[in-house]
């Protein structure tokens, strides 16, 4: 029996090829989308869940509960040790402190050691982290760790540095002050976690670093970069430890205020997608949507496919007459039917598969990320692929195939099957609209995104970003005579020390009092280091006062307007030459500028003070004179190279800093323009398909009606009208729907563009310019057919 | 071997019913051969689907072999159908994406019947009616004739001890048609088979034991067919 299925679908997938073509390529298509995105979805959700104590580990992060509350990622230094003596059911806990760079040079036989620039790589860590997360130690032992001056380092880096991994006793230089001795080296770290550091030092050697050590008891600082990791006991929860914590809080408090820093552990596995504490720029929300257009995809081809299974049932029709009549009972030809779909639908998976595998190299460059079809990740693919084939089965196949097992068998001998009438085509009618009202909801949503990229790119951010670039500052002794021979390169127009540019992720939060004011402000000023050059290299406009005069310490202060405004004041005049204390320097105020973004357009404006503390510069900012700038650029590094032989040069031009702020969002519009592109190509393969079937069955009605005077327009219209309907209807759905969606995600973002009816019309007409191209040629074609053929056929 | 019993079929049409058959009234016995005449649209091919249990009487009881068809639902009434009935139709009705051979096979494939079995069966019937060389062929390969030759197996390929036929040699030419009721002639007088034909012409008629003539959904007279 099984092989008589077979054998009929396999020879009725053959005759009607087009069909089974454009059902294959629709459905493979939609399946490589859903495994793609079902592979994103599990690597996101798998993050950091591997480890075994996973289920009670926390983070300890910090709210800033000023006149808002600020999340923070990290916890003072000392929360560890107090964890440890305050609370009996925490199994572990340990301090783990990343470095966002570090330079590492490893002593080789020439003499001169090689350097390393290492981003997120290193970290100072308690040895308890070891029995919080899984870190298995390949050789070596963890135990030395407690000792100053040690390190772990993966096989990876080992192999990096030393050329092998039989490494325990060799030795490396951090930033070209402390020396580390490797005692240990660790099996290499999956991608799924978010503690990539692989160069672990040990916490104690902070103790003689002296830019560390007197900070190491300290409750009054935090920094991202340094958390505190909790293993409870089994058995105890998370909720036990919160609520502890006002209780903690009032016992290890701030020196300033008991409510200012609120200490709360958040569970290690919800880590990763949160975005106020985490360190991904991956959200749930996101997730969902992607899971979300996953499905609509899968929609998508199924709606094809029920369509023209439909469309085609009256061709079968006969066919299951006689089988009828030779005595098939109805579940027999359903099962027949459900059959072709199925195999239909493994050849589609097959695509979908081998297509995935090919497009998944360049969805991870586009996402910036590390899925592999490899590893771990295979059982729940293939379960997750078994279930798709399973569902697509049925979604597409359970209709058709009831419909058609139903056929009257003493009808449809005479071929007169009921499919085409009242019920089927008014279903057909609800699926493409469905399909309408996907796209459209796909293609506002696409626009509205590019229309947000688009107005971030385009908006005033309130500095010239021009043809400013920076370079590091690593060490503060020779950054005056870099800065004055850069200077003297001719090309060059302007040059600044500061500590950051206007707009940067690394910035210096901190307390400010005004005048006579008896209690600080409740709200922190980023407080930015800079010298006199900088409001000129980076166009920041002053709209009061004058500019800071040079200087290597704090004598006077330059704020922007919400500054002003925080304070208050009715003017930026007001604020001139009135005392701030910042940072714990009292000087007066003697200049305001305009407000700029230094965020980026996600969050409000802070308020922003700068002032030359020389000791706060990291950065160099360089102004180019227009012209060709690569002769500039070489210079500039032979000069900085000159300065600092130690270090390693790097040169960041504006343009692409300011661009990281719209990295998340450049990477949505990558997906959303690339699935809303394929939802429509795959609705455009049903559509002629289903134009194809139309076209043939009107053939006898065109040349009637054109044997009664009927003009091309005319006949054209006849197909036209229906589709102009359907793609209104689908629209009167859409665009609600895509409105509330879209609007909803631009309030993520304190500065966006507006929902105007332009990205409404847009939808509307480039639904009708697909539909037009994709059924227009047919019609045309069957509009202007001589009727004589076309009559003489029947 | 079966009896209807004032056989009704209708259409309801908003008030107004329109009627296919009524009061049909009729016995058949086993080993009979009967043709049903009539004009067009006086409910022939209908009362041949209502035996035939491809459609079902609007009123009335339909008995088979002691069996009450009109209370079965349509699982019994497959079974029944499986094991007892062949039908033979105007147009062939082979399915055009299978041979001759797998045309053949289909019945015995929704009766279960187990491989051997189904080959002997096969290489049996395409021996009895010549067609061996045709076996791979597929229908549109054939003549009308071979075709309905074709079709006449397949109906006799489960064993059914009655075979109804609509217009089986409707759409032959003359000196075929002949052939075709030649053996259905054949099947009933050598093999007992039950043999219900529904024919326009007087000739196949002939060829049959009575004739039921059909007016306007109802048995207007009975002839028994004089050689």
């Amino acid at each position: 029996m099984i092989y008589n299925y077979l054998l009929i679908a396999f020879r009725n997938l053959r005759k009607n090829s087009t069909y089974s073509l454009l059902n294959v390529l629709g459905l493979g298509l939609s399946i490589a989308c859903c495994l793609l995105i079902f592979l994103m979805v599990h690597y996101h959700l798998s993050f950091d869940t591997y480890h075994k104590k996973a289920d009670r580990t926390v983070r300890m992060v910090t709210d800033i509960n000023l006149e808002t509350v600020t999340p923070f990622r990290g916890s003072p230094n000392p929360m560890s040790k107090a964890l440890r003596s305050e609370f009996s059911f925490i199994e572990k806990a340990a301090m783990y402190a990343g470095r966002y760079e570090a330079v590492i040079s490893v002593p080789n036989v020439s003499g001169i050691p090689d350097k390393y620039k290492e981003e997120g790589k290193f970290a100072f860590v308690e040895p308890e982290v070891f029995e919080i997360l899984d870190l298995p130690l390949q050789q070596g032992d963890v135990a030395a760790l407690r000792e100053p001056n040690t390190a772990l380092l993966t096989e990876k880096i080992a192999r990096k540095y030393y050329g092998g991994t039989d490494v325990i006793g060799k030795t490396f230089r951090y930033d070209n002050k402390v020396d580390f001795r490797v005692v240990g080296v660790l099996r290499d770290l999956p991608d799924n976690t978010d503690y990539t550091n692989e160069i672990l030092v040990s916490w104690s050697t902070r103790n003689s670093m002296p830019e560390h050590a007197p900070y190491l008891d300290n409750w009054g600082g935090i920094s991202g970069d340094t958390y505190c990791l909790a293993a409870l006991q089994e058995g105890r929860s998370i909720a036990e430890l919160e609520a502890a914590m006002p209780e903690f809080r009032k016992k290890y408090r701030h020196p300033e205020s008991e409510m200012l820093f609120q200490y709360k552990p958040f569970p290690l596995k919800a880590m990763h997608l949160n975005t106020d504490y985490g360190n991904g720029n991956m959200e749930k929300s996101y997730l969902w949507a992607l899971a979300l257009i996953g499905l609509f995809l899968l929609i998508t081809a199924c709606v094809n496919f029920i369509n023209m299974a439909t469309a085609q049932a009256l061709k079968r029709a006969r066919e299951v007459g006689v089988r009828k009549s030779l005595g098939s009972t109805r579940g027999q030809l359903f099962w027949q039917f459900m059959f072709e779909t199925a195999l239909i639908v493994v050849a589609a998976v097959v695509i979908g598969v081998v297509l995935a595998m090919f497009s998944l190299p360049y969805l991870n460059t586009w996402m910036e990320e590390n899925i592999h079809l490899e590893g771990p990740g295979r059982l729940p693919m293939a379960l997750f692929l078994l279930a798709l084939s399973v569902l697509v089965i049925f979604l597409a196949g359970a209709y058709p195939g009831l419909v058609q097992a139903r056929f009257q068998p003493v009808v449809s001998l005479k071929g007169l099957a009921e499919t085409g009438r009242a019920s089927g085509f008014s279903l057909r009618r609800v699926l493409v609209t469905t399909q309408f009202t996907i796209s459209q909801i796909l293609i506002i949503g696409a626009a509205v995104v590019t229309a947000q990229i688009q107005f971030a790119r385009d908006a005033d951010w309130g500095f010239r970003p021009g043809v400013v670039f920076t370079v590091p500052v690593p060490e503060r002794a020779h950054m005056n005579a870099l800065k004055e021979q850069i200077a003297a390169i001719s090309g060059v127009k302007n040059v600044s020390l500061c500590y950051q540019p206007p707009a940067s992720s690394s910035n210096n939060q901190t307390g400010v009092q005004f005048e006579n004011r008896p209690e600080g402000e409740p709200w922190m000023v980023n407080n930015k280091p800079a010298d006199a050059q900088y409001i000129e290299t980076f166009g920041l406009k002053l709209v009061a006062g004058r500019n800071l005069q040079p200087s290597d310490t704090v004598r006077e202060y330059l704020v922007n307007e919400t500054f002003v405004k925080k304070l208050n004041l009715a003017s930026p005049e007001e604020i001139l030459n009135k005392k701030a204390n910042i940072d714990g320097v009292n000087a007066p105020i003697v200049g305001v500028v305009a407000d700029f973004h230094n965020w980026g357009f996600s969050q409000d404006i802070s308020a922003i003070s700068f002032t030359t503390a020389s000791s706060g510069y990291s950065t160099c900012a360089v102004e180019l004179q227009p012209g060709n700038p690569a002769q500039v650029l070489e210079q500039v590094k032979k000069v900085w190279e000159n300065n600092y032989p130690d270090y390693y040069y790097e040169c960041n031009f504006m343009d692409d800093l300011m661009a990281e702020f719209l990295e998340s969002e450049s990477i949505i519009m990558r997906l959303i323009h690339i699935f809303a592109g394929i939802a429509i190509f795959i609705g455009c393969l049903g559509l002629y398909g289903l134009a194809s079937f139309m076209v043939v069955r009107k053939t006898k009605e065109i040349g009637i009606r054109k044997t009664l005077g009927a003009t091309v327009p005319g006949i054209l219209w006849l197909f036209g009208k229906e589709y102009i309907r359907l793609i209104l209807i689908a629209f009167v759905i859409a665009a609600p729907v895509a409105w509330w969606a879209m609007n909803a995600w631009l309030q993520n973002y304190v500065y966006h563009t507006t929902l105007g009816p332009g990205i409404f019309v847009i939808g509307l007409l480039s639904t009708f310019a697909v539909a037009f191209v994709t059924v227009g040629f047919q019609s045309i074609q069957a509009a202007v057919a001589n009727p004589v053929k076309s009559l003489r056929s029947e | 071997m079966l009896e209807l019993k004032n056989i009704e079929k209708y259409y309801q049409n908003g008030a107004t019913k329109s009627y296919v058959l009524r009061y049909v009234n009729a016995h058949i016995a086993e080993g009979e051969f009967v043709s049903i005449m009539g004009p067009s649209g006086s409910g022939k091919s209908t009362l041949l689907h209502i035996l035939g249990m491809l459609d079902e009487p609007t009123e009335g009881e339909y008995w088979f072999l002691g069996e009450a068809v009109h209370k079965f639902n349509e699982r019994r009434r497959t079974e029944l159908y499986q094991q007892y009935i062949g039908f033979v139709f105007q147009a062939y009705h082979l399915i055009d994406d299978l041979t001759v051979y797998e045309n053949l096979e289909t019945p015995l494939l929704y009766k279960k019947v187990p491989s051997g079995e189904r080959k002997s069966r096969i290489a049996d019937l395409l021996d009895r009616f010549n067609i061996v060389a045709k076996k791979d062929l597929f229908p549109a390969q054939l003549s009308g004739g071979q075709q309905q030759l074709v079709g006449i197996a397949r109906a006799l390929i489960g064993n059914p001890k009655l075979i109804l036929a609509d217009e089986p040699t409707g759409n032959l030419q003359s000196q075929q048609a002949r052939e075709i009721m030649d053996v259905f002639k054949k099947l009933n007088e050598e093999d007992g088979v039950t043999i219900v034909q529904v024919t326009h012409s007087d000739a196949n008629a002939q060829y049959g034991k009575r004739i039921l003539n059909l007016m306007d959904g109802r048995v207007e007279s009975e002839d028994i067919v004089r050689k």
